[in-house]
């Protein structure tokens, strides 16, 4: 069956599903790179919107990639351009609570949240990526646009360097 | 010779934790795990703007183009092919079912469910892209992600919620759902009723009681209000790979908190509070005296 027309962005069904795909992967991915989720929460928005204004531009094939790409450079440049607006040196990524939670795991989990607030942002993103968005590595090789290799070593060194963090967290407290 | 990149081939199962220790040692190793299972259970809040529903407001109108198809059977009949493959597609259910211990399992949409020993969950594959909604028996307790409304059917009634956590019970005829988050609704032989945090509803009172919220969600141990007593020892059946006997023709109803690591404390939980004595049957399974 040949793609009929109404398989571009701009079939409202066609978009729905795009957006209702990807969106949420876009603002998460987002969060974990820049840990400053209202900034990553605007962008999400703004890559959509633009997405649907220009909609007969963009092949439905490679979009994927495509709304990673879009958010990573609007982000960039909207923290480039006010950087004081949205204060980006003091932020912190924060995880949902949960009610399931015993003592002991809540304060791990405090714990793991302020080692992995001090990865890099490449360790930081790929960590998260497979552990929140249960991602293989070969798909965020595909939505980062780097080789899975490089996915393995970052997961890799973020690991190590959890590990590491973590040590110092549990013998200064 | 080992994978350079050895940690990320670890976390996702390629390595096993024998192999690990060989090469970081027990303590790291631990360290590891334990970053390894708290890590699973984070997760995001996704703001509300990111809803469908909430953007799709947000997005100028497009001037639909008119087109008249002078090929139209051939676009009729690609249709069919297409409903014909999604239906068979919406066919296709997924079913999950805990047999002697609790199962852990995380839905397409990020949702998470537990199933407790004996229960049974369904939902077709195209769960969390067209819809939300299950279909399940036993016992079965919710954490729902923000989004589309999320629909839990049973024969004795529907559950229907927005993003919040609560926990369903359907067996033989009994019916209960306890909210411990957010807002539930539920509809009962055409009666609707909505529970609030610390809020419960089951089939034999038919109103709505309170619980304390608290109670809700230790994993080492489970909290029932005012449950049928056989759901309760099916369950430590179930757990403890028992057969428990209750010689009574009277029905019981059990409140309170039974321990799920402990095989003598469970079963005291259930005889002490009705003063039952215990007492084992010729083939190893223990019978419940009235007494």
């Amino acid at each position: 069956m040949t793609p009929t027309k109404n398989d571009t962005l701009c079939n409202e069904k066609v978009f729905e599903k795009t957006f209702t795909l990807y969106s949420q992967d876009l603002f998460r991915f987002l969060t974990y790179s820049f840990k400053n989720v209202l900034l990553s929460e605007d962008v999400t928005q703004s890559v959509f919107l633009k997405l649907w204004d220009q909609c007969h531009k963009f092949e439905l094939s490679n979009i994927k990639s495509l709304i990673f790409t879009m958010g990573k450079n609007l982000i960039l440049n909207e923290l480039k351009k006010n950087q004081q607006n949205y204060g980006t040196a003091s932020t912190e990524i924060h995880f949902s609570e949960s009610p399931h939670e015993m003592l002991e795991e809540k304060q791990f989990k405090e714990k793991l949240t302020r080692s992995l607030n001090q990865l890099s942002s490449k360790e930081r993103t790929v960590f998260l990526m497979n552990r929140i968005d249960d991602l293989t590595y070969r798909e965020i090789a595909e939505r980062l646009d780097i080789t899975q290799k490089a996915v393995e070593k970052r997961m890799h060194q973020a690991l190590k360097k959890l590990n590491e963090l973590l040590s110092i967290d549990l013998k200064r407290k | 010779m080992k994978n350079e990149n050895y940690l990320a081939e670890w976390i996702i199962g390629n390595l096993s934790d024998s192999q690990l220790v060989k090469i970081e040692g027990q303590v790291a190793l631990d360290k590891y795990l334990l970053i390894k299972s708290v890590s699973s259970k984070l997760s995001i809040d996704i703001p509300q703007t990111l809803q469908w529903s909430h953007f799709s407001k947000t997005l100028p109108e497009k001037k639909a183009p008119k087109t008249i198809s002078m090929t139209w059977i051939y676009s009729l009949a690609a249709s069919l092919t297409l409903l014909i493959g999604i239906g068979s597609i919406f066919l296709s259910q997924k079913e999950y079912l805990a047999t002697n211990s609790f199962a852990q399992i995380n839905l397409p949409d990020g949702s998470a469910v537990k199933l407790s020993p004996g229960a049974k969950l369904s939902h077709a594959r195209t769960f969390g892209w067209t819809n939300r909604e299950l279909f399940m028996e036993g016992e079965v307790s919710y954490q729902v992600t923000k989004g589309k409304p999320f629909i839990v059917n049973t024969k004795n009634g529907t559950v229907e919620v927005l993003g919040t956590a609560f926990r369903v019970i359907h067996t033989d005829g009994y019916f209960e759902v306890l909210c411990a988050e957010g807002k539930v609704k539920v509809t009962h032989q055409e009666e609707t009723y909505f529970l609030t945090k610390g809020l419960s509803f089951n089939t034999i009172d038919q109103q709505i009681n309170e619980f304390e919220p608290t109670q809700f969600g230790n994993t080492s141990s489970v909290y029932y209000s005012k449950v049928p007593l056989n759901h309760v020892i099916h369950l430590i059946e179930n757990l403890y790979n028992l057969n428990i006997e209750l010689q009574s023709n009277k029905s019981f109803y059990f409140t309170g908190v039974v321990p799920l690591n402990n095989k003598e404390k469970a079963i005291k939980s259930i005889s002490l509070p009705f003063s039952f004595g215990i007492k084992e049957g010729d083939n190893g399974n223990l019978i419940l005296i009235e007494e």
